[in-house]
């Protein structure tokens, strides 16, 4: 799955035009949009550091995000170079203004974008004030802080289109809209790679070590009748993971629970017995 | 960008994160990034920063390894572990000159251990020999230096192995293990080999190379490279290690060794060890999660001790069976066998 993060809802429109997203009516404090297979979502997260970081942990919070699903956070953003303005900079470093603190999305996956490092303030960069990096915005480090709680760092991907010269009062919404609308095509590239690459991922590395119901149900019972401690516990779930990755599934597995008391003696024997079962 | 999905991956070491105080050390910053002209160079304040980043997935990273020059400030020599083969020495050492290894072995602790799949060299190992400078005043030492990486297989990027070789020439106190998987002895061979270095091979059989190791030499090119050490006069020692149970292990590890010191003279090597797989069972935790499907760390280990091994009764199997597939070859004074007491057999 990717999770497109735009601040604004007008940075988000050429994206939920391309992809054909649908909002979902169902989640209430932003918006939301994901196409048919849920492949796509695309979260509108309001523009500012902490607007953004809200919303982005709440979605977080939501859905449950697997190792090879990816955020992209697209937007435009202000820059101290004239000919930045227009070009796709995909961020390797993110400077946050305010605590100077430095954070780095792993940069694992090749691309085509420029690349430069982004200053994210509080507020609105205007000439008089003075940058460290090249690109400056109001979500990137908080995005990054907040998705850090729960993704790892080579999932969270910041492309920043350059719209202004530190001049954020002389930018239209259809200046706007025409840089994001021409980044669409290369930024959409890139996206439709991740899915394929997440699609890959997912199917080949996805080994389930939750048990499924019915697996879960012979793991209650062998728990339940023998009185198994937390550590038992523990080593029993082991032994069917392993055994599944053996043999696909359980049921080779035998287990008729004990009649009458199971002292302490007989527990060790019988998970012992039952321990080589699963190791056959 | 490449358009096949297996290829999205940036290739191993485009990026390189920089700490700012790696200015103070020119000369080898300069020669290591020296080897990667196109890379992409990110400015950092600590190495820390970036390889100690929250929630970082060593798996995925993997795919794509980058490297982090940095300079160490911390302790460089640290005691040996109890789970690491002190072969009978006392002030048994080891350090750390880079932090994690280009090779991807299945059991490799170091999944454990660290918090990130990229690589850290510290750029000060002038600094590292004064600390050995001082420790080699109060006594002899016995230092490893390869454990927490394989400065072998990075020996052409940073020439480390070449500097202990002309450290351990002036400080005859001092005996150096370099542990590796590594068929790149070439890097070294026009150095002339110290009496007090020991370059340590460790040997895994094919069925262990091609389930559990991945982008390491086979067998045959590393016995090839541990001949050529011995031809050009260095000790070399055989690690096998881990020792792993898998149906027929009996018949692979016989056939292997068998293999093994056909290729290699039992007399001309310094000694072998051997010890079954052993992880802390806080790392084996963090290695389960980062590798869901691999048989040999989701196999349900023995963890009452802390330490996560086979149990009692199979540990037992497992030694007597190699110790004495080993004594066919090689005399039981030159075995040594990590049993958690450090034991020499």
């Amino acid at each position: 799955m990717i999770v497109i993060l735009t601040a604004l809802r007008f940075e988000a429109t050429p994206f939920i035009k391309h992809y054909s997203l649908k909002r979902d009516s169902s989640y209430k404090r932003n918006e939301l949009y994901r196409n048919n297979d849920n492949s796509i979502l695309l979260l509108v997260t309001r523009s500012g550091k902490l607007p953004s970081a809200i919303s982005l942990t709440e979605f977080l919070t939501t859905y449950k995000l697997t190792p090879y699903d990816h955020l992209i956070n697209v937007g435009i953003c202000g820059t101290s170079a004239t000919d930045n303005i227009g070009s796709v900079y995909l961020c390797n470093r993110i400077l946050d203004h305010d605590t100077a603190k430095y954070y780095y999305p792993d940069m694992l996956y090749s691309h085509n974008f420029s690349e430069a490092g982004i200053e994210t303030f509080s507020v609105p960069v205007n000439e008089s004030m003075t940058t460290k990096e090249s690109l400056v915005d109001m979500e990137s480090s908080a995005l990054f802080v907040a998705g850090s709680t729960f993704l790892s760092p080579h999932q969270m991907h910041f492309l920043k289109i350059p719209s202004d010269m530190l001049e954020p009062d002389k930018v239209s919404k259809n200046d706007v809209n025409t840089l994001i609308l021409d980044s669409v095509p290369i930024v959409t590239e890139w996206i439709d790679h991740l899915v394929s690459l997440s699609n890959a991922e997912t199917s080949a590395y996805g080994f389930p070590t939750s048990l499924f119901p019915e697996e879960q149900k012979l793991f209650d019972t062998i728990s339940e009748s023998l009185r198994l401690s937390v550590t038992m516990k523990e080593q029993l779930l082991q032994l069917f993971i392993y055994h599944k990755l053996i043999h696909g599934d359980l049921s080779d597995i035998d287990f008729c629970p004990p009649i009458g008391n199971v002292t302490n003696q007989k527990r060790k024997i019988l998970f012992e017995d039952l321990r080589q079962q699963f190791l056959q | 960008m490449k358009t096949c999905d297996n290829n999205f991956y940036n290739k191993p070491f485009e990026y390189i994160y920089v700490e700012d105080d790696c200015a103070g050390y020119a000369a080898t910053t300069e020669h290591i990034l020296s080897h990667f002209p196109d890379a992409t160079l990110i400015p950092i304040h600590h190495y820390k920063d970036v390889f100690n980043r929250k929630n970082q997935n060593a798996t995925v990273q993997r795919n794509s390894r980058q490297l982090i020059l940095a300079v160490c400030k911390e302790t460089w020599i640290y005691p040996g572990a109890p789970v690491c083969q002190d072969f009978g020495n006392d002030n048994f050492y080891y350090a750390s000159l880079m932090m994690n290894c280009i090779f991807d072995c299945e059991y490799c602790y170091l999944q454990g251990m660290y918090p990130s799949g990229h690589l850290v060299v510290f750029v000060n190992i002038e600094d590292c020999f004064a600390s050995l400078d001082s420790l080699l005043k109060e006594h002899p030492v016995y230092l490893c230096i390869s454990f927490d990486s394989d400065l072998m297989a990075f020996e052409n990027v940073t020439g480390y192995i070449g500097k202990w070789i002309e450290y351990c020439t002036s400080h005859p106190d001092l005996t150096v293990e370099v542990r590796t998987k590594s068929a790149n002895f070439g890097a070294i061979s026009h150095l002339a080999a110290p009496p007090n270095l020991i370059l340590a091979w460790t040997l895994t059989p094919d069925y262990v190379t091609h389930n559990f190791e991945h982008k390491v030499p086979g067998l045959d090119a590393r016995i090839s490279a541990a001949c050529l050490a011995i031809q050009h006069g260095y000790k070399v020692r055989l690690c096998f290690d881990p020792i792993l149970h898998f149906p027929d292990f009996k018949s692979v590890y016989s056939d292997f060794f068998k293999y093994v010191f056909d290729h290699i003279s039992p007399h001309s090597i310094k000694d072998v060890s051997f010890g079954e797989f052993r992880v802390s069972c806080d790392y084996i935790k963090k290695m389960r999660k980062l590798r869901p499907a691999s048989l040999v760390l989701q196999y349900p280990y023995d963890t009452s001790t802390g330490v996560a091994t086979y149990d009692a009764d199979l540990s037992k199997t497992l030694t007597d069976y190699i110790y004495q597939e080993i004594s066919l070859y090689v005399p039981s004074d030159k075995i040594y066998i990590w049993k958690g007491d450090n034991t020499n057999d």
